[in-house]
């Protein structure tokens, strides 16, 4: 009961007109942002950052959520209607998304995305409310050491499912863990890294940072691309689902969601349960197996609805535990840290107010999207004919006045810079982006309970297979470490028996070694590729990830696929 | 002894090179970091940026190995081509841009800024990219001068606006 109580004061504060007004905006400039080509939730959030500065903590962390399931809605219809995902949780919807839209039937694709992901998101959320309050309670039994091996899995896990190559994703996240240790050292209470400049003593601004890294290489790289065309009109879409649509969708909307969500809750894992439901649900097809892959209407409910939950299963660890899933929850955990708060076992006990209140806006958020969407497609379509010059000059100039935001002087401005081009440099070696981000949130955190675990065994490591707990996660962190290093191996020696199917192939194909850096959309090596419905341009990396025929296969077009296989190579 | 099919990855060794270099440079600086005065703490200020300096000098020597070793051609890793001339114009513009946001003021310098992006991209439109240059910073501006009341520079046109 004390939920529905606690719920309902969620309710009250989350419906006040002011809180409405920012969900309703969170929701409608997500969407936008989302539809711009290259730019997903994480980059969306992070451009967006400073204007929820001068708001109150619940209004601010409601209008970003708001946002985040706006631009994830963005990136569907982006997907669906010109095969361009704007990140890794939609790429599967661009299959038989994509295809629904060139066989005339974008519309109940769509319709099928936004009602699959209002299911989603209302189930995940009420998931959410009831694991939430139990974890927090369990977790506030854990000690430095278990907090430490924790948050070492979720940082090995993410830099190895989010990159490209796996050993320029480890540096990727080294280097967000460098950037992350100049200034202040909380512990001695002394500056490094800083080499004696003064404006380096508070640390580089983790906004800025992320706005450098995901905004200015996306920018730059679309701007200085041969061609600036506007993307070729889509002409009107209409939405419409038939009674067979509805009867098709329903079922994998909730076999998507349940799946979505407990993928969400594992660290590192994020919004990937998309490509777990697209291969089940079409195993699990019977009438319909031969039309996936050809616009089989179940192939973009199941993972649309699956990468939906997978938010409210990943803000479960966030609230719980601190530890966030994915960059997109690395730049939410930031948010909360910049409003003074700190995710972790207390927030649900003393801030609880704000934690239902976000709970209570996630179901406004999702309903407001509903609305929103179904009638306004077609207008947030008209956005792609805004010429690349003008769109991308325009992120340029938001991005520098979001750095000015962030600390009213030049030397933000400057960082940002600096930051924008280092990160154009990464990526156009194929060092992917998103491990940076997520690496510069959780070292802090991982040193001082490195720091906190050993002070308090006194300098002896045995405290990190002390207890049951403590050996499973350290026996999990040597397995994954080892894992991809050792299958290889195996393999080769036959020990492991061949015959995986060919989706199998792809699900672990595109986990374990995504073709790119698919959270942070790439804009190198786009590719004109003849398609049925005009030529319509594409990121290699990411939807040529998806082929034209029904079966997928590891992008192999990609630049960072190239890399991939080449220090898959050298890692042998 | 390279053959037709084989090559070197130029691009992996001048990333592991620098990516090694930036390493060392980091872990130089991190073993200068001065100790702790109160000894209490079993790890210092130095232990972590110098583990993670360490680590980034060999994760950048694997990859320059990786990218010296000869390989088949078609696994090279060629950074993809972007105008090379655009590329360093851009940020040329978008450099200028950041130096004169402050002392020229938000509005002044986001016309200018996106105006001259504009016109070197499209130098055709330039009525279109006029109003697309005058109206986004004009929105932006009332936006956050006015409804979340985030003060912008004014520069030139301190006590115009």
């Amino acid at each position: 009961m004390d939920i529905l109580a606690n719920l309902a004061d969620g309710f009250a504060s989350a419906l006040s007109p002011i809180n409405l007004l920012f969900a309703f905006l969170g929701v409608l400039i997500g969407t936008m942002v989302g539809v711009i080509p290259g730019i997903g939730p994480t980059t969306a959030i992070a451009l967006l950052i400073p204007v929820s500065f001068s708001l109150d903590p619940v209004t601010g962390l409601i209008l970003l959520c708001g946002i985040y399931y706006g631009a994830m809605y963005g990136g569907s219809i982006t997907s669906i209607l010109i095969r361009t995902p704007g990140e890794i949780g939609t790429v599967m919807s661009t299959i038989d998304g994509y295809e629904m839209t060139k066989r005339g039937r974008g519309g109940p694709a769509l319709a099928t995305a936004a009602i699959g992901s209002f299911v989603a998101g209302t189930l995940s959320t009420i998931m959410l409310m009831l694991m939430a309050p139990m974890l927090a309670a369990v977790s506030v039994a854990f000690g430095s050491n278990v907090y430490f091996l924790l948050l070492l899995l979720a940082l090995i896990m993410l830099s190895n499912l989010t990159g490209g190559s796996r050993l320029k994703a480890g540096i990727s996240t080294l280097f967000g863990m460098a950037v992350a240790m100049i200034g202040m050292d909380p512990q001695a209470g002394m500056p490094r890294m800083t080499l004696g400049v003064l404006e380096l003593n508070s640390g580089i601004d983790f906004a800025i940072f992320a706005m450098a890294l995901f905004a200015v290489p996306e920018a730059l790289a679309n701007l200085t691309r041969r061609h600036t065309e506007a993307t070729p009109g889509i002409g009107k879409v209409k939405i419409f689902m038939s009674k067979e649509d509805w009867r098709r969708s329903t079922v994998p909307w909730f076999r998507g969601t349940f799946l979505g969500f407990f993928v969400g809750l594992l660290p590192g894992m994020g919004t990937l349960g998309s490509f777990f439901s697209y291969p089940m649900e079409k195993r699990l097809s019977r009438k319909h197996k031969a039309e996936f892959g050809k616009g089989a209407i179940e192939g973009v409910a199941g993972p649309e609805a699956a990468n939906n939950a997978g938010v409210g299963g990943g803000l479960v660890p966030l609230f719980t535990l601190g530890i966030p899933g994915s960059p997109t929850l690395a730049l939410l955990f930031f948010v909360f840290t910049m409003y003074g708060l700190q995710p972790g076992p207390q927030l649900m006990s003393e801030q609880s107010g704000l934690i239902w209140a976000i709970i209570a806006s996630m179901y406004i958020g999702n309903v407001l999207l509903l609305v929103l969407n179904l009638p306004l497609v077609g207008v947030f379509v008209q956005l792609l004919k805004i010429p690349d010059a003008k769109l991308y000059a325009g992120v340029l100039a938001f991005v520098a006045l979001g750095a000015y935001a962030l600390g009213f002087d030049l030397f933000s401005m400057g960082t940002m810079f600096v930051f924008g081009l280092v990160g154009y440099g990464m990526q156009k070696y194929g060092f992917p982006l998103a491990p940076a981000v997520v690496g510069l949130v959780l070292a802090p955190m991982l040193e001082s309970s490195l720091r906190r675990a050993l002070q308090i065994s006194a300098g002896d490591p045995a405290t990190f297979i002390d207890g049951p707990l403590a050996i499973t996660l350290t026996a999990l962190i040597v397995l994954v470490i080892a894992a991809p290093l050792l299958l290889p191996l195996l393999r080769r020696s036959g020990v492991l028996a061949r015959g995986l199917s060919s989706r199998r192939q792809v699900a672990t194909s595109q986990l374990a070694d995504p073709s790119a850096d698919l959270h942070t959309p790439t804009g190198f090596g786009y590719t004109k590729e003849p398609q049925a419905s005009g030529a319509a341009e594409q990121p290699t990396g990411q939807a040529a990830a998806v082929d034209d025929q029904s079966e997928l296969q590891p992008a192999s077009t990609g630049q960072g696929a190239d890399d991939d296989a080449t220090d898959r190579k050298a890692d042998d | 002894m390279a053959t037709e099919n084989l090559g070197r990855n130029p691009a992996d060794i001048i990333a592991g090179a620098v990516v090694g270099g930036v390493g060392v440079a980091y872990t130089i600086v991190a073993l200068q970091t001065q100790q702790a005065t109160s000894s209490a703490s079993v790890i210092g200020p130095a232990v972590f940026p110098t583990l993670l300096g360490v680590l980034l000098a060999l994760g950048g020597a694997a990859v320059a190995i990786g990218g010296w070793r000869l390989r088949p051609a078609e696994a090279k890793t060629e950074p993809a081509q972007s105008g090379g001339l655009r590329l360093w114009v851009t940020i040329a513009i978008f450099g200028a841009y950041v130096l004169a946001f402050i002392p020229v003021g938000y509005l002044l310098s986001t016309i200018a800024f996106l105006m001259g992006l504009a016109t070197y991209f499209s130098p055709t439109k330039w009525k279109s990219n006029l109003i697309f240059a005058i109206s986004f910073p004009l929105i932006v501006f009332v936006l956050f001068e006015y409804l979340l009341r985030v003060p912008l520079p004014q520069g030139l046109l301190a006590g115009v606006l």
